[in-house]
């Protein structure tokens, strides 16, 4: 394995973390504020899309 | 026979519930009865902790039940023997 | 997961120490799933079972009752299922009332306070070997009759009874329609209501019970010692003492091997993968970072062990009821000291503790102040410094200057613990001190299949806790240390040159009035995975090598005498007693208060104390001249 090679999969990992944590951080903590928001805005769709979709975490989660 | 808190009462005191202090908030008073707190149980004083020898433990329907004097003023008791602390 | 949505649910409820739960461990052995409910910190206990006619059953064990007028989470939890008000819980087809058998005079309100809400009941009569070993003696008809439910006797811890009671349950599903479970009236709390169902109890034991139960031979004799004023205090200083001891050197030995793994994994991986960037992240940033903290699971395991078997055995409560005034001073409840105990070894299993504590803003205070509790992560900090800048003498006849430091550091996280839990409960939690009501149940052997899936389960619970967060952590703090790369032929260590070096080079003016240099400042930073990192980033930092950990702590300890003055050394002592850094500590706060107020209060309160205790102790140390 190169040196070149690893360093693509050492840094693919340190971005797949801040890509989990970030993910997780915004389905528990910011979309739901946000869903209110964009109902105000009068984005319903988009409202209930991003509540179903922190409802189906929720449901999957074992926490 | 006279009338004590279970609160005041040494060691070794026994009596029977008289009731409950109308006074008691009623949050505590619910769950002094719901644990056997009724009037006409009897009660007996086990044990009571160091310091200040509070709280105390009190055999009541058959369990061993902990609670500290403050709460135990609360409950009214024709004492049937042991004096009364001061 | 939808085929065991449709399976039928049944619930157990019971109170407090009925062996509830020993009986939802004998009914669905294995097949458990612990989780929260919903938006609470309640734990959530649910299993599966089929029974001998082959059906399948899920168990849900609520939280235990004494009685439907809730008073803590975890009450309002068992009403809100029963009463069908919790939107996310299927509602239970029948309902388990697991009655203590050596304490019916009290227990059997519960059934009473029940059977109208949920007339889809069977009651089971647990510990009845204990009970029929007392002496009592029960005809079961006639107690089945004057209750109007079924009643099965139970021997949970050995899986007595197991059969009988779930031909009860599924004889209940199949002869009642579905209608029959819906809730028929509210429960009832006036003082009439439970007056009049304990006159109900006593009516329904008369006509049932052929003889009365004996006191419990082995409870009222151990307790005249146990809970004694002098004796009782004496004996919980020894088991609280030997609870340490055996923590700290039994565990010695496993975590030996723990490190010994990490090791192997360690040489392994390097064996296997070429020198570069994976390999550095694999070895130095994975395997080191995650095994510095799973080195604390045998701590954490025997810990749990010795938490279980006080609960298990009955001594719990009384520990509680001995330690209420003391705790109570400064706002706290008896139970607090279990939790912040165990926060020696570890804040993490002590903040997840904090849920046997009902009262909210006990329970607040008491998660604000584990992480001053000297953790076991602090020593090879501790151990470090005290040896390369305290001198070793003895002082006050055995004493020697070093353990006493030691000693100091621990008590000053005590007193400071003490002291913050009054502050908060006299300012932003200030309210009445809660009552103590607690039962002190009659001393049982504990059962040792419980006590092993209880340590099985908290255990896994606290590695996927923190290993989700150390994992992640570990490999971010790896990045930070490694990147950008130092230019080629640069002098110094390539870590100045790396982020976590430009944050501790940015921060050092910040640090510069408690006598941190920058070099300090960097080590900090890896510290967040966990504290004792922090040594071997002092000997990234510093370049020290040496082949194995013992002459690296010797020679980091050399090395860090001859470039930090005393004054230094002791700012960064009384640094680590106060700072949060840990951040699995802070993210199990979040979990456990769900408030990133309070989360945030934790960090800041701790940092702001961290600060000022180094800022005093690095400015007195130079006034002594010590700078």
């Amino acid at each position: 394995m190169t040196a070149q090679i690893q360093e693509i999969i050492a840094l693919a990992a340190v971005g797949g973390v801040a890509l989990y944590w970030s993910r997780r951080l915004f389905r528990a903590e910011l979309a739901l504020p946000l869903a209110r928001l964009l109902l105000r805005l009068g984005r319903v769709k988009w409202a209930f899309a991003l509540r179903a979709w922190v409802a189906v975490g929720r449901g999957r989660s074992k926490d | 026979m006279k009338e004590v808190r279970l609160g005041d009462l040494n060691v070794g005191a026994s009596g029977r519930v008289a009731g409950l202090d109308p006074a008691a908030p009623p949050a505590l008073a619910r769950r002094l009865l719901e644990l056997g707190m009724v009037e006409g149980e009897s009660v007996m004083v086990m044990h009571e902790a160091p310091f200040g020898r509070d709280p105390i433990a009190v055999k009541v329907r058959g369990t061993l039940l902990a609670l500290r004097r403050q709460e135990a003023r609360h409950v009214r008791v024709s004492a049937e023997s042991g004096a009364a602390s001061d | 997961m939808t085929e065991s949505v449709r399976l039928p649910l049944i619930a157990l409820a019971g109170n407090p120490n009925s062996g509830k739960t020993a009986l939802f461990n004998a009914l669905t052995g294995s097949r458990q799933k612990v989780a929260n409910y919903p938006g609470v910190t309640v734990e959530r206990r649910e299993g599966r079972l089929s029974t001998s006619s082959g059906k399948g059953l899920r168990v849900l064990d609520l939280p235990g009752v004494y009685s439907l007028d809730p008073q803590s989470p975890d009450e309002e939890v068992t009403r809100d299922v029963l009463l069908k008000r919790l939107p996310s819980e299927d509602a239970p087809e029948a309902l388990v009332v697991v009655v203590d058998a050596t304490a019916l005079e009290r227990s059997l309100a519960l059934v009473l306070e029940l059977k109208p809400v949920f007339p889809r009941m069977v009651v089971a009569l647990n510990m009845a070997d204990l009970a029929k070993a007392r002496g009592q003696e029960l005809d079961l008809q006639a107690l089945s009759k004057g209750l109007g439910v079924p009643v099965v006797c139970t021997v949970a811890t050995r899986g007595q009874g197991i059969i009988e009671l779930l031909a009860e349950v599924e004889r209940a599903l199949e002869a009642s329609p579905r209608a029959a479970a819906v809730a028929a009236a509210e429960p009832d709390h006036s003082v009439a209501a439970i007056s009049a169902r304990f006159a109900e109890v006593d009516r329904i034991l008369k006509a049932s019970r052929r003889h009365e139960l004996a006191p419990s031979f082995w409870t009222e004799r151990l307790d005249r010692v146990v809970v004694h004023p002098l004796w009782g205090s004496l004996l919980l200083g020894v088991v609280l003492a030997a609870v340490f001891e055996a923590v700290f050197t039994w565990a010695g030995p496993l975590q030996d091997l723990v490190d010994a793994l990490f090791a192997w994994l360690g040489e392994s991986a390097t064996a296997w993968l070429p020198a570069g960037p994976l390999q550095s992240l694999i070895v130095d940033g994975i395997i080191a970072g995650v095994g510095g903290v799973v080195i604390f699971l045998p701590q954490i395991v025997l810990l749990f062990l010795f938490i279980l078997l006080m609960e298990d055995s009955g001594y719990m409560a009384r520990a509680a009821f001995l330690m209420d005034r003391i705790m109570g001073r400064v706002g706290l409840h008896g139970r607090a000291f279990i939790p912040l105990l165990s926060s020696f070894a570890c804040a993490i299993p002590g903040i997840m503790a904090t849920r046997t504590i009902e009262n909210r803003r006990e329970r607040m205070a008491t998660m604000m102040v584990a992480p001053l509790m000297t953790c076991s992560a602090r020593l090879p900090v501790y151990a470090l410094l005290i040896a390369a800048f305290i001198p070793n003498r003895k002082v006050l006849g055995p004493f020697g200057l070093q353990g006493l430091t030691m000693f100091g550091l621990y008590a000053l996280g005590v007193v400071s613990a003490m002291a913050v839990a009054w502050t908060l409960r006299l300012t932003a939690l200030k309210g009445p001190q809660p009552h103590l009501l607690l039962e002190l149940p009659t001393y049982k052997l504990p059962a040792w299949r419980n006590v092993l899936m209880g340590l099985a389960q908290r255990s896994w619970m606290f590695v996927r806790r923190a290993g989700t967060i150390i994992l992640s952590l570990s490999i971010v703090i790896w990045f930070l240390a490694s990147y950008p790369k130092s230019p080629e032929g640069a002098p110094g260590p390539a870590i100045q040159y790396s982020y976590a070096g430009r944050i501790g080079h940015a921060v050092e003016p910040v640090f510069r009035p408690i006598g941190f240099d920058w070099r300090i400042s960097t080590g900090l930073i890896p510290g967040f995975a966990a504290r004792e990192v922090m040594v071997g980033a002092l000997a990234t930092v510093y370049a020290v090598e040496a082949e194995d950990e013992e002459k690296l702590q010797t020679a980091l300890g050399d090395r860090l005498a001859g470039s930090w003055s005393l004054a230094t050394a002791l700012a960064l002592l009384i640094w680590y007693v106060f700072a949060p850094q840990c951040l699995s500590t802070l993210a199990v706060a979040r979990r456990e208060t769900n408030s990133w107020a309070w989360t945030g209060f934790m960090l800041f309160y701790l940092t702001a104390l961290a600060y000022v205790g180094a800022f005093i102790a690095y400015q007195g140390a130079v006034l002594l001249g010590w700078g």
